[in-house]
């Protein structure tokens, strides 16, 4: 637990990367040219969050949920409709130059390994390729591109000259790995990284990630739908349901004292290796609604075991504490009051 | 062994490295392989090398005839192909003809390739209003038929080869236009190109690195067979008297000045049609060997 009173050491600190009221929504239809309704997918609301030095965030739902959207906002790959991103302080996205230096402090790994890298060029290429464009000369981009795949578990040897196909998915994702640490970021996002690798490849490389965090000393992202992996190597976790952030805390307290009734819900659909602990009965019901169609109050009012009046007619707000937070009416009867801060 | 030892010591740890065999290297290994795209490769260059050293190749001006020797068969002693109308040698035509015919066939290809390729892949990689502004405008083109929209260009700024090139070229345009657009909007969705932006590089530099090599082989399988086509087209044009002008040799405007000699020779008449058809067959048969030569993981 060393690592959560480390999360939380340092309160008036700056936190190395800041999220701040991150929200995007895309058009669907109307609105346009023929008229009709504006209709609009809210596809992330209001995500707040802190990540400090060295730690990890890790961020879950169920799919669609906004998790991906998150990270490619964070990134600015998808221009945020409104939110503030800071790094050490410095706000990004002002101006283009912000953006590139924001672009080599953070860095991505997505889960489709093959895709993410060009089949035209080599491994070396692919990796270097990043750092020659903040201006790292050939030789010495080859130079740390070499080490990077040492680093990964790569023999350069074999593998530097050759070509994506030519890899495992394992491989692919250790090299992915490597891109992404070519630029010498501070923080790197995992988007499902690891889920389309097997069991035992996909605890290699989450080793492999714990030990690079150390190295590096960076701070991860960690996107998943996989709750094992993410208490695994999170320290903090934020549980995400249609774009909202619904609880957010240190990952064993979330784990073992879960506030929200989806955070409950979801816990319990995990898989245990003790047979008594197994269950028939589905912990949730139904589909989560449309995103195009929210439902009046909580979102998550239409499949909650615990719903109450309040729950249909009024959002709850994210309440609680610096490090823990949670958005339901049950748990905190002032989240519906609108003065109520987050 | 002492100087194998030595050999192996000299080798630098760089040069230990193992490097695959590329993409294109192994499309080139395919495309050698597949012997219908070798028969037509070999077909294209003995044809491009005629034309391209027609004066050696021959003693006779392309342009000089002989009223004696007017129309002689295939085979005559001196004119292996025969003369034509004006009793100019069939062979030294069909060579200097080679020149004009496959410069207003490919030239034409090749300008609309970096118009139309770089418009479209911008339409692409950047998208929306941009690509909404760009592809509409191509569309206006597309709604003429290419043969007759040609025709119309040509007639309109006159006979004359450059005139027809000019025809050629914004006929080519369109079609190319859409390949490239629709290969770049492909490529643009990949994760690298996403890991590319991610990594701070600018558009130009993805373009470069990472869009346009992934688009070239459909856009050069496209290419090829274009090839083909603009072959015939600006034959058609010559023939009907919207390109090159007599004396030039030229084999669409050869089979128009012949074709009134068809019931007496002809052999010697179909000669340059014979060329056409060759020409455009290749590059067609070498087009579909391209697309399966690509077609490696």
């Amino acid at each position: 637990m060393n690592d959560m009173t480390a999360n939380t050491a340092t309160p008036g600190g700056t936190p190395k990367l800041s999220v701040r009221e991150l929200s995007k929504r895309f058009h669907v239809s109307g609105g346009g040219l023929m008229g009709g309704e504006a209709r609009y997918v809210h596809a992330v609301s209001d995500v707040n969050f802190n990540l400090d030095k060295g730690t990890t965030i890790g961020i879950v739902g169920e799919s669609g949920c906004g998790k991906s959207t998150t990270a490619r906002l964070i990134m600015h790959l998808i221009n945020p409709d409104s939110g503030k991103i800071s790094l050490d302080g410095d706000p990004v996205g002002a101006d283009p130059a912000s953006l590139k230096k924001f672009r080599r402090d953070v860095q991505m790994v997505f889960q489709d390994s093959s895709a993410s890298l060009n089949p035209r060029l080599t491994i070396e290429q692919s990796i270097m390729f990043g750092a020659t464009i903040h201006g790292t000369p050939k030789a010495e981009a080859r130079k740390r591109s070499h080490y990077l795949l040492n680093r990964v578990g790569l023999d350069p040897a074999r593998f530097a000259g050759r070509y994506p196909h030519e890899l495992s998915g394992g491989q692919r994702q250790r090299v992915n790995i490597a891109r992404a640490l070519a630029v010498q970021p501070k923080v790197v996002i995992f988007d499902e990284a690891v889920s389309a690798l097997d069991k035992s490849v996909e605890a290699q490389v989450l080793n492999l990630l714990n030990e690079l965090r150390e190295e590096f000393e960076l701070s991860y992202i960690f996107i998943s739908h996989d709750l094992h992996v993410v208490r695994y190597i999170s320290d903090t976790v934020m549980v995400m349901y249609l774009g909202q952030v619904v609880e957010y805390g240190p990952v064993e307290d979330v784990y073992n004292t879960p506030q929200h009734p989806y955070t409950k819900a979801l816990l319990s659909s995990m898989l245990s290796v003790d047979p008594d602990d197994r269950t028939d009965a589905a912990p949730i019901q139904g589909d989560p609604p449309s995103p195009l169609d929210l439902p009046s109050g909580c979102c998550f009012s239409p499949r909650c075991s615990h719903v109450a009046d309040i729950c249909r007619s009024l959002s709850p707000r994210i309440t609680g504490t610096r490090t823990r937070q949670v958005a339901c009416h049950l748990v905190d009867p002032a989240a519906g009051h609108p003065e109520c801060a987050t | 062994m002492t100087m194998i030892s030595e050999t192996q010591n000299k080798v630098q740890p760089e040069a230990q490295v193992h490097v695959s065999r590329g993409y294109w290297q192994t499309v080139w290994r395919n495309l050698r392989r597949d012997p219908v795209a070798a028969v037509c490769m070999i077909v294209l260059a003995l044809i491009f090398a005629g034309a391209i050293f027609a004066p050696l190749l021959t003693r006779y001006d392309p342009a000089v005839g002989s009223i004696v020797s007017r129309l002689k068969p295939v085979g005559t002693e001196g004119h292996i192909l025969g003369t034509d109308e004006q009793g100019r040698d069939m062979l030294t035509r069909l060579l200097y003809g080679g020149r004009m015919s496959l410069l207003m066939g490919t030239v034409p290809v090749l300008l609309a390739l970096v118009i139309g390729g770089s418009l479209g892949t911008i339409a692409g990689y950047f998208g929306g209003r941009l690509n909404t502004v760009i592809m509409r405008a191509a569309d206006v083109l597309f709604a003429f038929p290419s043969v007759l929209l040609a025709v119309a260009i040509a007639g309109a700024l006159g006979a004359g080869v450059g005139n027809a090139l000019v025809a050629l070229t914004i006929v080519l345009i369109p079609p190319l236009l859409r390949v490239t657009e629709s290969a770049a909007t492909q490529v643009r969705a990949l994760d690298y190109v996403e890991a590319a932006q991610a990594s701070g590089a600018g558009s130009l530099t993805i373009i470069r690195v990472h869009v346009l090599g992934n688009m070239l082989g459909p856009v050069l399988v496209y290419s090829t067979s274009l090839l083909s086509v603009a072959i015939i087209m600006a034959a058609g044009l010559s023939f009907i008297g919207l390109g090159a002008k007599p004396p030039t040799a030229e084999w669409g405007l050869m089979l128009n000045t012949l074709r009134t000699a068809i019931y007496s020779q002809p052999l010697v008449t179909i000669l340059p049609g014979l060329f056409i058809f060759l020409v455009s067959l290749s590059f067609n048969l070498l087009s579909d060997g391209l697309r399966s030569a690509m077609d490696v993981s």
